[in-house]
């Protein structure tokens, strides 16, 4: 899942496709590779701080997907050519002129 | 070789993988997404080598580097998006 997460990420076209990789594969690969080790180590003083980092990373990481997301979306000049229909920008006619290239 | 060292490899091949868009990303933010990834592979193989060597040393770097990754993730985009510091 990590593989499919980095493939994602160096072959999709632009930055919302890249996020859904990186999003959900990121996050999954990584819970299952430390439910891994916690599955062979057993239960002892280190599993309680692998318990620890796989909660963090659960939360954090949708977090830190939706903080780079919202942030591409308000300063649109990263998603120039975004190949679907974007509704905000026709409503309203601000945060479309910054460029950030 | 043990498992940990060998999945340890290939965790290596995958971030040299990710961090291509880090070096040639179009935008600030592909780069972001990009080091985001690289971040959360770099804690995985400091908790591979810290069971592969049962030093709990690794185990502490790991969760204060996952802790730093993301507020710094969050403060460059604050400041990408101009927003003002809490």
């Amino acid at each position: 899942m990590m593989f499919t997460a980095a493939l994602g990420i160096l072959r999709f076209s632009d930055i919302y496709m890249r996020l859904h990789a990186s999003g959900k594969a990121g996050t999954g690969g990584t819970i299952a590779i430390l439910a891994g080790i916690l599955i062979r180590i057993g239960l002892n003083q280190i599993s309680g701080k692998i318990i620890l980092v796989m909660v963090f990373i659960l939360f954090t990481g949708p977090i830190a997907a939706h903080a780079i997301g919202r942030a591409a979306h308000v300063h649109s000049g990263a998603t120039d050519n975004v190949p679907f229909h974007d509704i905000e920008k026709e409503t309203e006619d601000d945060g479309g002129e910054k460029d950030h290239n | 070789m043990s498992l940990y060292t060998a999945v340890s490899i290939i965790l290596v091949f995958i971030a040299l993988l990710a961090s291509y868009r880090l070096f040639v990303g179009p935008s600030v933010y592909d780069r972001l997404v990009s080091l985001n990834v690289v971040g959360v592979i770099i804690t995985i193989i400091l908790i591979l080598i810290s069971v592969d060597t049962d030093l709990g040393l690794y185990l502490d770097i790991a969760l204060s580097f996952i802790m730093l990754d993301f507020v710094g993730t969050v403060a460059l985009v604050k400041y990408l998006e101009g927003g003002d510091f809490v």
